[in-house]
């Protein structure tokens, strides 16, 4: 028997993406099972070591540690760094210091690193 | 004519009429085909257990206005699903439409250096117009060369990231992070709608809803929708039967385009700044939430309801786990097997028993 | 080398296959001898492809039993089948198109040299089995670059090459010339001469009278014949395939055939053998087409209908000109098009009764602006539930969960609501059970009374017989004639269909 290739479009009954898989139920239920424990196993593992790190940039100043907290932590306060010429003007959640991370009010709710803020000094 | 309408027994009945070995198959199934929401329902027990407050009404709310976030973005993605396609430059639409607006919005404009605030109505027209064009090449190139989905928006997805990099480097920005919208755009974005106990529901809510309604409405009462639907269910069919598929499939595509361009509106606004990684990996949450809420990819199945369960169960166990401060890293592998679970338990459903 | 004519090669024994609701195999049995050419033949849908099937492990038979030799077997695939000598040659040919020649001739057993494949042993070993059967092919060409008839030798080469004691043709001269056929049955007959048993299916009848030794004639999956060719003369076997009588399956026919409506001429395909097609039909009439399968009778209505492209050709209806350029347009036009496969072009398996019903004439529910009437839906499906007398539980039901007749019933009603004035029907009956079949051939007859033109595409010759007020037979793509229903039968059109074929 010829095969007709004038019609337009491609061979396509109503299974969708699914219309070349041949695939028996028993196989899909193991996949299926297996997933579901691979998930569980990793969520769990995230649970058990769970924690947010909290860097601070200090944008050229002296070192300051990062933090490990949970969520809805406050930031500790750390110590102030130093930086020769410049004041130090608080920490900031941006680059571009836009946003100041208000240690007593503002709660960690993912990791994140903080950015310092340089003020020169003026004679 | 009534005595020709076949009585459907219900489920229960229909359970007792059945053999022992038949019985145990059908709940099998049941489990099965319900795992998703099962293992969904465990987790959220999981996490209420350890962190009570994740059930709190500020957080209940929270998990509303980022389900409403995310909402148009998968009724977009949910489009192409239903078509039997898919869409994978989603996200990068979003970042591309959410640079668009923000740069229309700065205060201090250093892409188009001199340019005043722009009123929001040419803002979101932007965006709808760029969104309508991308939707077009991506059904263009869909419906008259019979391309995979898979490609053609594999292919417009690092377009669109090549166009948003490029829009990033205009005037003296040079591709940093755009901050500093006007006050009016976020006001009216971000604006108080009203407030339960002391968190605000945010006016994006409101669009979002809006949205979903008139999605609804195109997908249920239209032409349009009873057409999408045909081309997704069987294509062959559909050409057979009067539909015009070419042009189905590109208003499908071009819809989509503006759904996420709305997304990337409000998400510009939202998070109030945007760069190059805004919108990135979205249309895997959208793919994910979709095939959770039963937008099937045998093509032609799937509601804007099932959608919006989609989205919100994506967005609780998220959230939940955020309140057990999981690594944020792990929950990319966890969506991952999400989306493969959710495929294999709808490709179950549909799977003919041999 | 065996050359005893008496050895049984292959014994098929009371093979019965079902599926769901239909016995496609009941009971057949095939034996086929050593240094034989054993045709077999039926009409289409005779179950002549799904034996074949069954013997090569694509389908799991739910009775039955097979002997090669004497001993006992039952292949899971071809694969398995080609090892333990059993071949076949495809109507389609599914070969490594991009490949050369001889990869396809050793896909999967490539001879070796140490751990690498040995293209040299490969060439040598190719070229000694084309030797044999006086084949002029290059081991090293691509198979593409060949036409038809020299993918087919290499398939027989193959064939060869595993040694094969059974090998099946199916409808093997249907895209050869005439000197490419001598050359086949060449071969066929050297096949013979060693002592191989051929299954040799094909609907042209002077074929099978040439080359076969002996004839199984099957019916509707059942066994019908087995005969030594030279006892059955060309109307025997007709007679033998066709089988069926007449008897009152049919509702009375009362419509009575108006002025001419729709005219076609020199309709010819772009893609497909279709050549220059003209006829004329009546308001209330049903005018049948008749053909083997691939004889251009599905093509004659969807190239009508617009979804498949013409080279050439008119339609008028009612003398004025009509282009048809997409089905939408053919709506448009007062057309409707039943297609043959329901499965792939009709139904919207998992769309709602409701969808399947309205998909082609949602314009006539558009009541707010764009805004689509649900109640007005609704009624005009449950008028053509009530109407057709459609068994379903709802309109909500997804049509792929209810039986062939009741889906054909549904699809009807689609394009019923559409108001045509000519209705294309492909095998309106195919897959459907008695009962149901009456219930069309009814409406059918009633849509003619009302004074609309059906053409009707059926493989099943009582039916057209009985339902037909005209009946153009066609064969190779072109009309072969014209048949008045009533003054006919089936052996002139069967004549008729094998006239260009």
């Amino acid at each position: 028997m010829e095969q007709d290739t004038s019609r337009k479009e491609p061979q396509s009954s109503f299974r969708g993406l699914y219309r070349h898989v041949k695939i028996s139920v028993k196989t899909l239920d193991k996949i299926i099972i297996g997933g579901i424990l691979a998930i569980v196993l990793i969520l769990l593992y995230g649970v058990s070591n769970n924690g947010y790190t909290i860097t601070f940039d200090s944008n050229g100043g002296t070192d300051v540690p990062a933090q490990e907290l949970m969520y809805g932590d406050l930031v500790v306060e750390p110590e102030p760094p130093t930086r020769e010429g410049y004041t130090f003007s608080g920490w900031f959640k941006d680059e571009n210091c836009l946003y100041e991370w208000n240690m007593e009010e503002y709660q960690v709710a993912e990791p994140m690193t903080l950015y310092a803020l340089w003020i020169p000094e003026t004679e | 004519m009534s005595d020709l309408k076949v009585k459907k027994p219900s489920k229960i009945e229909e359970m007792k009429a059945m053999s022992k070995k038949d019985r145990n198959r059908a709940i099998g199934d049941l489990l099965m085909n319900n795992a998703m929401f099962i293992i969904i329902g465990i987790a959220v027990i999981f996490i209420w257990i350890q962190e009570p407050k994740f059930l709190s009404m500020a957080s209940i709310v929270n998990i509303v206005n980022l389900t409403m976030a995310k909402l148009p973005i998968a009724l977009g993605v949910g489009g192409c699903i239903i078509l039997a396609g898919t869409d994978i430059s989603a996200g990068r639409q979003v970042g591309l439409a959410a640079a668009i607006a923000a740069g229309l919005q700065l205060t201090t404009n250093k892409l188009f250096p001199g340019l005043q605030v722009m009123p929001i109505p040419v803002a979101i027209a932007a965006v709808l117009v760029v969104g309508c064009i991308i939707g077009f090449v991506n059904g263009f190139c869909m419906a008259r060369f019979k391309l995979h989905p898979f490609i053609v928006t594999l292919s417009t997805q690092l377009i669109v990231y090549g166009c948003l990099l490029m829009f990033m480097q205009l005037g003296t920005n040079s591709g940093q992070t755009l901050s500093g919208m006007s006050e009016a755009y976020r006001e009216f974005v971000t604006g108080t709608l009203f407030k339960v106990g002391k968190t605000a529901v945010p006016n994006y809510v409101l669009y979002s809803a809006i949205i979903a309604v008139v999605v609804w409405t195109i997908w249920n009462k239209t032409t349009f929708g009873k057409n999408m639907y045909a081309v997704g269910s069987n294509e062959e069919a559909a050409n057979v039967s009067g539909v015009n598929v070419e042009k189905t499939i590109i208003m499908v595509f071009m819809m989509a385009g503006m759904l996420y361009a709305l997304t990337g509106f409000f998400d510009a606004a939202r998070i109030a700044s945007v760069n190059a990684t805004t919108g990135l990996n979205y249309e895997a949450d959208a793919i994910a939430a979709c095939v959770i809420g039963g937008i099937s990819f045998v093509g032609g199945i799937g509601k804007v309801s099932g959608a919006i369960i989609g989205v919100l169960l994506l967005q609780v166990i998220f959230v939940g786990l955020n309140f057990l401060s999981v690594d944020p890293n792990l929950l990319y592998i966890v969506k991952g097997l999400i989306i493969l679970v959710a495929c294999s338990i709808d490709m179950r459903k549909y799977l003919v028993r041999k | 080398m065996e050359m005893n004519n008496e050895t049984v090669l292959l014994r098929m024994e009371g093979i019965t296959k079902e599926f769901p609701g239909v016995k496609a195999l009941d009971g057949v049995n095939l034996t086929v001898k050593a240094g034989t050419v054993h045709a077999l033949m039926g009409e289409n849908g005779a179950g002549k492809s799904t034996l074949m099937k069954c013997l090569f492990g694509v389908y799991q038979k739910n009775a039955g039993r097979i002997f090669l030799e004497g001993k006992e077997v039952n292949f899971k695939n071809s694969k398995e089948a080609l090892e333990n000598g059993v071949a076949m040659v495809h109507q389609e040919l599914n070969q490594a198109l991009k490949r050369n020649v001889m990869d396809n001739m050793w896909l999967g057993r490539f001879p070796m040299t140490g751990p690498f494949t040995s293209e040299k042993k490969m060439y040598d070993a190719t070229m000694e089995v084309f030797e044999e059967l006086g084949v002029k092919v290059n081991p090293k060409t691509i198979m593409s670059t060949m036409p038809v008839s020299q993918r087919q030798m290499v398939e027989i080469a193959k064939a060869v090459s595993y040694k094969s004691k059974v090998i099946v043709f199916d409808e093997p001269t249907s895209s050869l010339t005439e000197e490419e056929v001598e050359h086949l049955f060449k071969i066929i007959n050297m096949l013979r001469d060693r002592g191989c048993g051929i299954i040799y299916i094909s609907h042209k009848m002077a074929e099978i009278k040439r080359i076969s030794d002996e004839i199984t004639i099957m019916r509707d999956g059942k066994w019908i014949a087995t005969e030594k060719s030279a006892d059955l003369s060309m109307n025997d076997i007709i007679r033998l395939m066709v089988g069926r009588e007449l008897t009152n399956q049919f509702p009375p026919k009362t419509n009575v055939p108006g002025d001419v409506y729709l005219k076609v001429e020199n309709l010819s395909g772009m893609y497909n053998h279709l050549r220059d097609v003209s006829f004329e039909a009546r308001r209330g009439e049903v005018l049948g087409i008749a053909g083997l399968d691939s004889s251009g009778r599905t093509e004659t209505l969807e190239s009508i209908f617009g979804i498949r492209t013409r080279k050439s050709g008119k339609i008028f209806l009612d003398g004025k000109p009509c282009r048809n350029r997409n089905s939408g347009e053919s709506i448009k036009n007062g057309f409707a098009m039943l297609t043959e496969e329901r499965r792939a072009t009709g139904i919207f398996g998992v769309r709602s009764i409701r969808d399947n019903t309205v998909i082609s004439s949602l314009h006539r529910h558009k009541k707010y602006g764009p805004l689509l009437s649900e109640k007005s839906q609704r009624e005009d499906t449950q008028r053509y539930i009530d109407a057709m007398r459609t068994k379903t539980p709802s309109q909500e039901t997804q049509i792929r969960s209810l039986s062939g007749g009741n889906q054909q019933k549904v699809i009807i009603g689609r394009w019923l609501l559409t108001e045509p004035e000519v209705l294309l029907l492909d095998e309106p009956t195919r897959g459907i059970d008695v009962g149901a079949k009456y219930e069309i051939y009814q409406l059918i007859l009633n849509l003619a009374n009302e004074g609309k033109t059906v053409i009707m595409v059926s493989s099943e010759m009582p039916e057209l017989l009985g339902v037909c007020d005209r009946i153009l037979v066609m064969s190779g793509g072109r009309l072969a004639g014209e048949v008045d229903a009533k003054n006919t039968t089936q052996e002139e059109i069967m004549t008729l269909a094998a006239k260009f074929a």
